[in-house]
C-alpha cells in the first residue's frame, strides 16, 4: 500500500540569491605583499593569495551570468573590514537597484527597498548550492585555505600569453574539506599575479577552470581584474566577474556597517 | 456420554472417505486461513514500517520543539541518560542519530541533503539502510576514518563512484558553517529513489563535529518497536522515564497524520479481506458437514429405528464433529506453522519472479507474520463455525420420520 | 452428442441438493474472489487518488528535466501548450491549472525559515488539487493580489497567523532577485509534515512576480476523466506534443514509489490468493468427489444397461461443466450486483476516522470497492481453472468402475 509523504528532495532544492551573501562571507584576510629572492612553492602562493585580499577593501563589482540563450549583469558595490564586517549595495540591473546587505560578524541582513524592509538573513540559508553562478559557496568560504588545506607541488616554469609563470600542482590534504583531487595553477613570476586555476576530479577530469584577465593596476596593487570561471560540463556557460575601483587597506567609517546604513539611499 | 463418545470415535473411522474429506477440508481451511492472514499481516507490516522507519521510526525521542522545527537547536543533551533508560526497557530496539540539513559536495556537482550521523551497531537493529547496500560497505563500527554512505541516485547525480571524495558542510551551532571531507565506502539503494537522492549517512562522532554537538548530545533517538510491542504503552512507559520537560517524545502517529490515515485506511480494506478468506472457508466447512450429514440419513433413520433418542442422535453428531474439527484443525495447523517457519526464514522474494521487480531489492522479500490474537481468533471462529454447521443438519437427522429416512437415498 | 448433452442437462437438475451445493460452491468463489480484488484495488484507487488531489494532479507537462532538477530555468511559456485546443480534441481533458513552483526565504518579524512557493489558479486549481479548496483555517485563495496560504507548521515557525502579514524572498528566474510583502489569509494542512512544514500558496500572478516569471510557468497540471488511465492519457498527450520540448508525466511517474507499492502488493497477493483460491478448490473438488461417490450405484445401474464408461465419463464432465458454467455466470452477475450494491450502499469507515479525512480536507468515507471489470478477470479464471482441475480426479476415478463393483456398493 502507499506510503508517500516525503518531500524532502524538494524541500532541500536551493535557494540561490545567496550568491552576494556568500561573497560577504570571503572577506579580506591580511595582506602580506612582500617579496624576497628564494622562495617555496607555499611563499608563492601566499604572495599570490595576499595580492588579492586588504585589512580594509571597496571597490565596484560586476557579476556577468552568461548562458547560450541569455545573460544577466549585477553589479554592486563593495565595503569590507577584516573578514568580520562587510557591507554590499546593489547598483544595476534597475530592477534590484538599491538592495542591500549587511553581514557583521555571522549575522546578515538585507535590505529591499521596494518593500522597505530589513530581512535577517538565517546562516542556514547560506549553506546552498550557488545555482545562478558556476561558483559553488565552497570555493568562496574556503578559498583562503589555498595555503593550509593543500599539500603544494611546484611543477615549472612555464611560458604564457601573460609571461612566465610558475606552474603549480595542489593536492588536497586527507581531512580538508575539498572536494577536488587536484588543482593546476598559474602564477605570474613576475609579480605573483595568479593566472589560472584548473580543478581536477579523482578520475583525473578537468571538471573546470577559472582564468584571470585584465591585469592592471587597481588600489595600488597589480592584480587581475577579471575572473571567468567555465564549468567543463557546460561549455557554453560562463560566470564572469569584473573588479573595478577597487582601493586596499584605506580606513572605512564605521557607519558603513549599521543597519541604518541598510536603507540609507544614495 | 462416554459410550456415545466411543460410538462418535468409531463412527469416524467406520467411514474414512467420508471423515478424510470432512479432516482434509479442515486442515486446508485452517491452513489457508492461516497462510493468508500470516501474509495480510506480514505485508502491511512491512509496508508501514517501511514508510515509519524513512520517517524517523516508530517513537522519537527528541529536543523539545523538535518535530515543529527540526533544526540543530533542538537537540538531546544528555544521550548517556537516556540511552541508560532505554535500555532499561525490556526488547527495544533504538539508535541515537544527530541529523541536520546540509550540503554534499563532489568534484563535479553539489545537492542539498539531509545528513544523518549514527552509531553503525545501534543502527543495525533499527534501520534498512544496512542492508540496502548495493556497493560497498556499511559505516564501520569505530567511526574512526572519515566515511560516508550515500543513496546511489546521489551518487549517480554527484558523478561520484566509490571510494572517492565528496564534502559535506552544514551550519553549526555557532552559525558558522563547517564542512569535512569523506570517502563514499558504500552506496545504498531503497525502492524510493527520492529518499535515495536526499540522505547521507555517516559515524555520529563526524556528525557532532559538524554541527558543533558535544559527546553526549544527539538530534534524536530513534524507537523501533516490534510487532507485539504496543505502540502507545511504549510511548508512555518512555514519557513516564524520561525527563518529558526537555524532551519530546512522539510516535509516528503523533507526527504523520497522513501516514495514520493511510495504514487506517489499509487496516480496514485488510479486515475486508480477512473477513472474506474467512467466508470461504466457512462455506466450504458447512457445504461439507451439511452434505456428510444428508449422506448419512440413512443409518440415521436405522439408528432411530433401533430406538437411540434424537437428543443422542444429536450429541452423537456433535461428538463426531468435534473429533473431526479437532483432529483437522491439528493437522491444518501443523502444516500451517511448518510452512510460516520456513517462510519466516526464506522470506518470499518476489524478484524471482518478476523482472521488474529487481530494483525493489530487499523491500521485495515478503515474511509473513503470525499476530497471535488473529490466530485465535480465526481458531474460535472456525470452531463455532463447524457446530453451527452441524447443528442444522443435525436436528434435521435426528427429526426424521423413521419411514422417509429409510427411503432417503 | 445432443442426445449426451440432453442427458446431462437432465442429470444435473435431477439432484438439486447436489447441484446446488456444487454450484454455490463455485458461484461463492468467485463472489468471494471478486470482492477481495475489488476490495484491494479500490482501495489502491482511492489512496492513490488522495495523493495525486493533494499535489501532483493526474498528469503534468513541463520543460525537461523540470522534474528532476526543480529549478525555474525548466520553465516554459505560460501559453506554450495550447490547452484550449488540446482540450477540444482530447474530451477526456477535463481540467487544467498553471502552475508556479520554486522556493523561498519566508520571513516574519521575528524569524524565518525555508518555504517552497506554488503558484496555482485559484479557479482552475479547484478541480486539480486540494490548495484552492477550503483551508483548515481561513479563506481560500481568490484572484486577489498579495495573499498567500501558509502550511499551518510554517505559520507557526514563523509565528504569524491569519492576518498578519510575511516577507517572501527569492532568487527567481535567470537569478533575478525578487522579495514580496503577502498578508496571510488561511493556513494548509494538509497531514503531511514535510507539506506542512514548507509550503506557501499564493495566486499564479503573484508567484510569477516574485520569481521574475512573467508570462512563463513551470508547470500545467491536468485533470483526466479517469486517473487511473493517467499513463496512457500522457502517452496519447506525449505523441501529440512530440515536436515541443516538454515532458509529460503522469503521476504514476511522479510518484514511482506509489507504483512500486502497488506492484509489489499485486504481487505479492498472489499469496493471498493461493490461499483463497486452495480452499475454494479444495471445495470445489470436495463437492464434486463426494456427488461422484453418491451416484456410484447409479452409474453402476447405467452400466448395466449398455452405457460404456467413457460415455458416463462424458456424461459427467458434460454435466460438470455445465453446472461450472452456469455457476460462474451467475456468481459474476452476483458479484456485479453485490458490488452494484456496494456503490449504493458503502460500507462506511469507522466515524473518527471520517473525521480525521474530513479534518484533513480529503473526502474518503467509506470503503472503496473497485468497479473495473478488470477485477473479474482473476476470479473467472482462477475460479475455473480450479473447477477444471478438481474434475479430473473423479471422472478418472469413473473409468475405472465395473459394474459389479458399482452395484455391490451401497
Amino acid at each position: 500500500m502507499p506510503f508517500h509523504a516525503n518531500w524532502h528532495p524538494v524541500l532541500l532544492s536551493r535557494l540561490s540569491w545567496r550568491l552576494l551573501a556568500i561573497l560577504l562571507l570571503c572577506g579580506a584576510t591580511n595582506a602580506q605583499a612582500q617579496t624576497t629572492s628564494s622562495e617555496t612553492v607555499e611563499e608563492i602562493l601566499r604572495k599570490s593569495d595576499s595580492l588579492m585580499r586588504g585589512d580594509t577593501q571597496t571597490g565596484v563589482y560586476s557579476l556577468i551570468i552568461v548562458r547560450p540563450d541569455w545573460q544577466r549583469t549585477i553589479e554592486f558595490e563593495f565595503w569590507s573590514v577584516g573578514t568580520d564586517r562587510a557591507f554590499i549595495r546593489i547598483t544595476e540591473p534597475v530592477k534590484e537597484r538599491g538592495v542591500t546587505f549587511l553581514k557583521i560578524k555571522r549575522e546578515m541582513w538585507q535590505y529591499v527597498p521596494r518593500i522597505n524592509r530589513v530581512i535577517k538573513i538565517p546562516p542556514s540559508m547560506m549553506l546552498q548550492s550557488w545555482m545562478g553562478s558556476g561558483f559553488t559557496n565552497d570555493d568562496l568560504v574556503r578559498e583562503s585555505s589555498l595555503i593550509d588545506d593543500y599539500t603544494h607541488k611546484l611543477l615549472g616554469e612555464v611560458e604564457t600569453s601573460d609571461g612566465l609563470a610558475y606552474h603549480i600542482e595542489l593536492t588536497p590534504k586527507p581531512e580538508a574539506p575539498i572536494a577536488w583531487a587536484r588543482l593546476l595553477y598559474w602564477v605570474r613570476k613576475a609579480d605573483y599575479v595568479p593566472l589560472r586555476a584548473e580543478f581536477f576530479n579523482e578520475r583525473g577530469s578537468r571538471v573546470r577552470t577559472v582564468a584571470h584577465s585584465d591585469i592592471r593596476n587597481e588600489g595600488g596593487r597589480t592584480i587581475p581584474t577579471r575572473l571567468e570561471l567555465v564549468e567543463d560540463r557546460w561549455p557554453d556557460r560562463k560566470t564572469i566577474m569584473i573588479l573595478n575601483d577597487l582601493t586596499f587597506d584605506q580606513a572605512i567609517s564605521p557607519s558603513v556597517f549599521t543597519q541604518s546604513n541598510l536603507r540609507r539611499t544614495r | 456420554m462416554a459410550l456415545l463418545a466411543k460410538i462418535a470415535w468409531r463412527n469416524i473411522w467406520r467411514n474414512p472417505r467420508r471423515s478424510g474429506v470432512l479432516i482434509s477440508a479442515l486442515a486446508v481451511g485452517v491452513f489457508s486461513f492461516l497462510g493468508g492472514i500470516a501474509y495480510i499481516d506480514g505485508f502491511s507490516l512491512q509496508m508501514v514500517n517501511a514508510a515509519i522507519e524513512r520517517q524517523g521510526g516508530h517513537i522519537q525521542v527528541t529536543g523539545a520543539g523538535y518535530h515543529q522545527n527540526p533544526t540543530i537547536r533542538s537537540y538531546v543533551d544528555r544521550k548517556d541518560e537516556v540511552e541508560a533508560e532505554l535500555l532499561e526497557l525490556p526488547d527495544l530496539r533504538f539508535a541515537p542519530q544527530v541529523r541536520t540539513p546540509g550540503m554534499i559536495t563532489s568534484a563535479d556537482q553539489s545537492a542539498g541533503t539531509v545528513i544523518i550521523g549514527v552509531d553503525p551497531d545501534r543502527e543495525r537493529t533499527v534501520s534498512g539502510i544496512p542492508v540496502s547496500i548495493v556497493e560497498g560497505v556499511y559505516l564501520s563500527t569505530d567511526g574512526a576514518d572519515n566515511e560516508v554512505v550515500i543513496g546511489e541516485a546521489l551518487a549517480q547525480r554527484l558523478n561520484v563512484l566509490l571510494g572517492e571524495r565528496v564534502v559535506l558542510m552544514a551550519n553549526d551551532l555557532d552559525n558558522e558553517i563547517s564542512a569535512g571531507a569523506f570517502r563514499v565506502i558504500g552506496l545504498f539503494r531503497t525502492n524510493s529513489t527520492d529518499y535515495d537522492k536526499a540522505h547521507v549517512y555517516l559515524h555520529q562522532r563526524q556528525a557532532r563535529d559538524l554541527v558543533g554537538y558535544g559527546a553526549n548530545q544527539v538530534s534524536a533517538f530513534t524507537v523501533h518497536l516490534d510487532a507485539g510491542q504496543d505502540l502507545s504503552e511504549v510511548a508512555a512507559q518512555l514519557r513516564a522515564s524520561l525527563p518529558t520537560e526537555e524532551l519530546e517524545i512522539l510516535t509516528w502517529r503523533d507526527r504523520s497524520p497522513l501516514l495514520v490515515m493511510m495504514s487506517d485506511f489499509m487496516n480496514v480494506a485488510n479486515v475486508i479481506l480477512v473477513i472474506i478468506l474467512f467466508s470461504a472457508i466457512a462455506f466450504t466447512l458447512a457445504n461439507s458437514f451439511i452434505m456428510v450429514i444428508f449422506e448419512r440419513i440413512h443409518e440415521i433413520g436405522i439408528m432411530a429405528a433401533g430406538g437411540i433418542r434424537p437428543g443422542q442422535i444429536r450429541l452423537m453428531l456433535y461428538l463426531e464433529a468435534l473429533f473431526i474439527v479437532v483432529l483437522g484443525m491439528l493437522i491444518g495447523g501443523i502444516l500451517a506453522f511448518a510452512l510460516i517457519v520456513w517462510w519466516s526464514s526464506v522470506g518470499l522474494d518476489l524478484t524471482n519472479f518478476s523482472e521488474a521487480m529487481h530494483s525493489f531489492g530487499v523491500a521485495a522479500v515478503l515474511y509473513p507474520y503470525v499476530d497471535w490474537e488473529h490466530v485465535a481468533s480465526g481458531f474460535a471462529m472456525i470452531f463455532i463455525m463447524v457446530l453451527l454447521s452441524v447443528l442444522y443438519p443435525a436436528i434435521k437427522a435426528s427429526r426424521f420420520k423413521i419411514v422417509d429416512a429409510m427411503h432417503h437415498v | 452428442m445432443t442426445r449426451l448433452f440432453k442427458l446431462a442437462w437432465r442429470d444435473i437438475w435431477r439432484n438439486r441438493r447436489r447441484t446446488f451445493l456444487t454450484m454455490g460452491a463455485i458461484l461463492f468463489a468467485v463472489l468471494l474472489i471478486s470482492l477481495a480484488s475489488s476490495v484491494q484495488s479500490g482501495t489502491y484507487d482511492a489512496m492513490e487518488e488522495l495523493l495525486v488531489r493533494m499535489y501532483s494532479g493526474d498528469v503534468q507537462i513541463h520543460r525537461e528535466g523540470f522534474h528532476a532538477e526543480q529549478t525555474l530555468s525548466y520553465s516554459m511559456e505560460e501559453d506554450e501548450i495550447d490547452w484550449a485546443s488540446l482540450k477540444a480534441r482530447y474530451p477526456w481533458a477535463s481540467a487544467a491549472s498553471r502552475r508556479v513552483t520554486g522556493f523561498g526565504l519566508a520571513s516574519s518579524d521575528s524569524s524565518s525559515a525555508g518555504a517552497i512557493i506554488v503558484g496555482i489558479e485559484p479557479e482552475a486549481e479547484r478541480e486539480i488539487s486540494i490548495f484552492a479548496s477550503t483551508p483548515s483555517e481561513g479563506q481560500p485563495l481568490t484572484g486577489n493580489r498579495g495573499a498567500v496560504l501558509v502550511g499551518e507548521m510554517l505559520a507557526q515557525n514563523l509565528g504569524v497567523t491569519i492576518g498578519d502579514s510575511i516577507v517572501v524572498l527569492t532568487q527567481g528566474y535567470r537569478n533575478v532577485m525578487g522579495a514580496e510583502l503577502y498578508a496571510v489569509t488561511g493556513l494548509l494542512r494538509t497531514g503531511s509534515p514535510d507539506i506542512d512544514r514548507s509550503m506557501l500558496v499564493m495566486s499564479l500572478v503573484d508567484a510569477q512576480r516574485l520569481l521574475a516569471m512573467e508570462g512563463r510557468i513551470t508547470q500545467l497540471v491536468i485533470r483526466t476523466d479517469d486517473f487511473r488511465k493517467a499513463v496512457s492519457y500522457a502517452g496519447v498527450l506525449h505523441a501529440d506534443l512530440e515536436d515541443s520540448d516538454v515532458e509529460i508525466m503522469s503521476w504514476r511517474a511522479m510518484m514511482p514509489e506509489l507504483e512500486q507499492m502497488r506492484t509489489l502488493d499485486d504481487a505479492g497477493n498472489y499469496v493471498f490468493y493461493f490461499f483463497l483460491v486452495l480452499i475454494i478448490a479444495f471445495e470445489i473438488f470436495n463437492t464434486t468427489t463426494m456427488s461422484m461417490m453418491e451416484r456410484v450405484r447409479e452409474f453402476g445401474v447405467m452400466m448395466s444397461v449398455g452405457m460404456k464408461p467413457h460415455q458416463i465419463s462424458i456424461l459427467v464432465a458434460l454435466g460438470l461443466a455445465l453446472k461450472v458454467l452456469l455457476a460462474l455466470l451467475a456468481g459474476l452477475v452476483l458479484a456485479s450486483l453485490a458490488l452494484g450494491y456496494l456503490a449504493q450502499n458503502p460500507i462506511p469507515l469507522p466515524e473518527n476516522m471520517q473525521e480525521m479525512y474530513q479534518d484533513f480536507g480529503f473526502s474518503m468515507d467509506s470503503v472503496s470497492f473497485s468497479t473495473n471489470p478488470k477485477i473479474f478477470v482473476f476470479p473467472t479464471v482462477s475460479v475455473t481453472a480450479a473447477a477444471l482441475l478438481s474434475m479430473v480426479y473423479p471422472i478418472l476415478r469413473m473409468r475405472r468402475f465395473s459394474p459389479v463393483e458399482a452395484l455391490r456398493k451401497t
